[in-house]
């Protein structure tokens, strides 16, 4: 259709050229036989003349006219500088050249000629001709040629379908192979092996998780089966029933306070904890927190100290900064031996900073990243020497990053941790 | 029966260890996988019980080292690791049984006590030595089908004997396996043991070369 529209345009154009070029020519002869004299009428009788209007102008004033019917309203065409004017009539394109002439007389010769287009529809009728056969067999190549390079894309398609057909949860041993060729399909395949590794590493990330939060639940739950199974295996005293109930409550304890603080942590996402916000009074908040370690602090002779204070509040969500707050002192001193210090800093400056600083035992650099994961102990023993399941760090880590601010720990071995957290304004 | 068990959460050792006393086990226990492995290598147990994830060692390390030192017991493991991959890690490393938590208390023990039967080269639960019968689940014995009435401490002495038939087996050595690591004793009990036994079976039972130790000949 393009092509069709693109050809009667450049035709359109060729054939005005032709016309003009052919109009110009007869001036040319016209004015000659003027010069020499020859009447006016006699050369009218020139075969090649017969299908135009015909008018010759002398000094504005028409000399001459063949078949007036168009030029009065025509002649103002003359004072302007072109030559050849295109008017649509009746539905049919009208064309009128201007000679304009100085000898002999100062003047102009005009031609005006009805429906030059039908000229062109002639031509187009010839070349529809021509491409009513050519077409079909133009069309027949196209589609053979598009067949063969949609079949070459296809195959690299095929390869990148079939590989990704084959990737599942539990095997992303395949890589779908590089093309020879340096192009989209390339970068298409790139993209989907990066793809790859990236879904490999969550799921082993995930696995990890699954394996951690199995054992830290079957952990508790041996102890309460066997403690169950061994007790009513024969009659005991009371105390004995109350000493084993009393175990199977701590696991039980233990249990909960898992499930609670993963639930803590996949509760809530970036989006849905905007809707959670409230007006929340930091300073507030951290001493109710203080308040209810004080127990434990006396218990192991650690000293706190609030060196800085300001109050300050924020749109926060007050449960997960309650926990920011709970687990970096609950983590501060439970890592601190008696008769050392723990200092807290609540302050804001462009940002809102929250440090908590120890004298405890402290972390070897190589372990600053890895205590931010899930479950992740330094001594790996969960020895219980010093109880906790490795999620304290990773849910204020969480629970930062929902309030778009940041977690920054400086640590020197067995010379103690500072933990700032970075909140925005 | 001696069993040890290596074992770094202390809720679980600790009420493994009284399930086992109870049923009268002699019970010695670890925490990590290098104390483990060390008991394991300096003294002699009828059954080992191993946790998988441990400090320091972990169970398929301790395990995969007894086994290198010619260490035979029989080892159970357990874990919270529950894959058929992880499964077979586990007996291909040299474990004889693996259990995976939360575990059935009656389920291990069961375990163990097959196991032990193993090691004295038994399909059935009876054990026939010269006149007498043996039910090593029950802990029975008895003489021309008349059931004798022992104490646990002459059980086991009487078991370990039999399991060292024809070997001479000295007195530090019983003491080893009657009694745990942090039991000692000062006073000539296995003595008194060794002549109670006699006493019940018959006094050629039980050879003994004075001062060096005893054997059970058959």
């Amino acid at each position: 259709m393009i092509f069709n529209f693109v050809l009667y345009y450049f035709l359109e154009q060729n054939t005005k050229l032709s016309i003009q070029n052919n109009l110009y020519h007869k001036a040319v002869f016209i004015n000659n036989q003027i010069l020499s004299n020859v009447p006016i009428s006699e050369l009218l009788k020139n075969k090649e003349l017969a299908s135009f209007e015909i008018a010759i102008l002398k000094e504005d004033k028409v000399q001459f006219k063949k078949e007036n019917t168009f030029f009065k309203s025509l002649i103002k065409y003359v004072k302007e500088d072109k030559s050849f004017f295109v008017f649509r009539r009746d539905g049919k394109l009208d064309g009128l050249y201007i000679f304009r002439i100085n000898e002999p007389y100062k003047g102009a010769i005009l031609f005006y000629e009805r429906g030059f287009d039908d000229q062109i529809s002639s031509k187009l009728d010839e070349i529809k001709e021509i491409l009513f056969f050519l077409e079909p067999i133009l069309l027949l190549l196209l589609m053979f040629l598009a067949s063969k390079i949609a079949d070459k894309i296809l195959q690299s398609i095929n390869k990148i379908t079939k590989t990704a057909n084959r990737i599942y949860v539990t095997d992303f041993a395949s890589e779908i192979p590089q093309p020879k060729y340096d192009d989209e399909i390339k970068d298409l395949v790139d993209s989907f092996n990066l793809m790859i590794k990236r879904l490999k590493d969550g799921v082993q990330i995930l696995e990890q998780f699954n394996s951690d939060v199995s054992h830290e639940l079957k952990t508790p739950l041996t102890v309460i089966r066997s403690e169950i199974e061994i007790t009513l295996n024969k009659n005991r005293e009371q105390s004995y029933y109350e000493k084993s109930l009393k175990t199977i409550e701590n696991e039980t304890n233990q249990i909960q306070s898992i499930v609670d603080n993963l639930l803590l942590l996949t509760k809530y996402t970036k989006e849905n904890v905007k809707q959670t916000f409230q007006e929340v009074c930091l300073d507030a908040i951290l001493l109710s927190t203080i308040e209810k370690f004080h127990t434990q602090l006396k218990n192991r002779e650690i000293h706190l100290n609030i060196k800085e204070f300001e109050a300050i509040c924020v749109k926060a969500n007050p449960i997960l900064i309650q926990t920011i707050f709970s687990n970096l002192i609950d983590n501060a001193i439970k890592y601190s031996q008696a008769n050392t210090e723990i200092d807290i800093f609540l302050y804001q400056d462009t940002h809102i900073n929250f440090i908590i600083k120890d004298q405890g035992i402290g972390m070897e650099k190589e372990y600053l990243d890895k205590v931010q994961n899930r479950f992740y102990r330094i001594d790996e023993s969960r020895n219980k020497k010093i109880k906790g399941f490795g999620l304290g760090l990773s849910i204020v880590k969480n629970s930062i990053e929902l309030h778009n601010g940041e977690l920054q720990i400086e640590s020197e071995n067995k010379k103690g941790t500072i933990v700032k957290v970075v909140l925005p304004k | 029966m001696k069993i040890l068990i290596i074992e770094d959460d202390e809720n679980i050792l600790a009420v493994l260890k009284r399930g086992f006393e109870e049923e009268n086990y002699i019970i010695d226990s670890a925490s990590d996988g290098e104390d483990g492995e060390y008991l394991a290598l300096t003294n002699s147990y009828d059954v080992i019980l191993i946790d998988w994830m441990m400090p320091i060692k972990n169970g398929i390390e301790v395990i995969e080292t007894l086994r290198e030192k010619d260490v035979r017991t029989p080892i159970i493991m357990l874990t919270a690791k529950d894959d058929i991959d992880d499964k077979v890690k586990g007996l291909t490393c040299g474990a004889d049984d693996y259990l995976s938590k939360p575990f059935s208390f009656k389920e291990l023990l069961a375990r163990v006590n097959v196991l032990y039967r193993r090691t004295l080269s038994l399909t059935s639960n009876i054990l026939q030595v010269k006149d007498i019968q043996i039910d090593i689940d029950s802990k029975r014995i008895s003489q021309n089908n008349k059931e004798i009435i022992f104490t646990q401490k002459e059980y086991e002495l009487l078991l370990f004997l039999i399991k060292n038939k024809n070997t001479l087996v000295s007195i530090p050595l019983i003491e080893e396996q009657l009694w745990n690591n942090e039991e000692y004793i000062n006073s000539n009990v296995i003595q008194v043991t060794i002549y109670n036994l006699r006493r019940k079976l018959g006094k050629d039972f039980i050879k003994s070369s004075r001062g060096l130790g005893y054997k059970v000949e058959f």
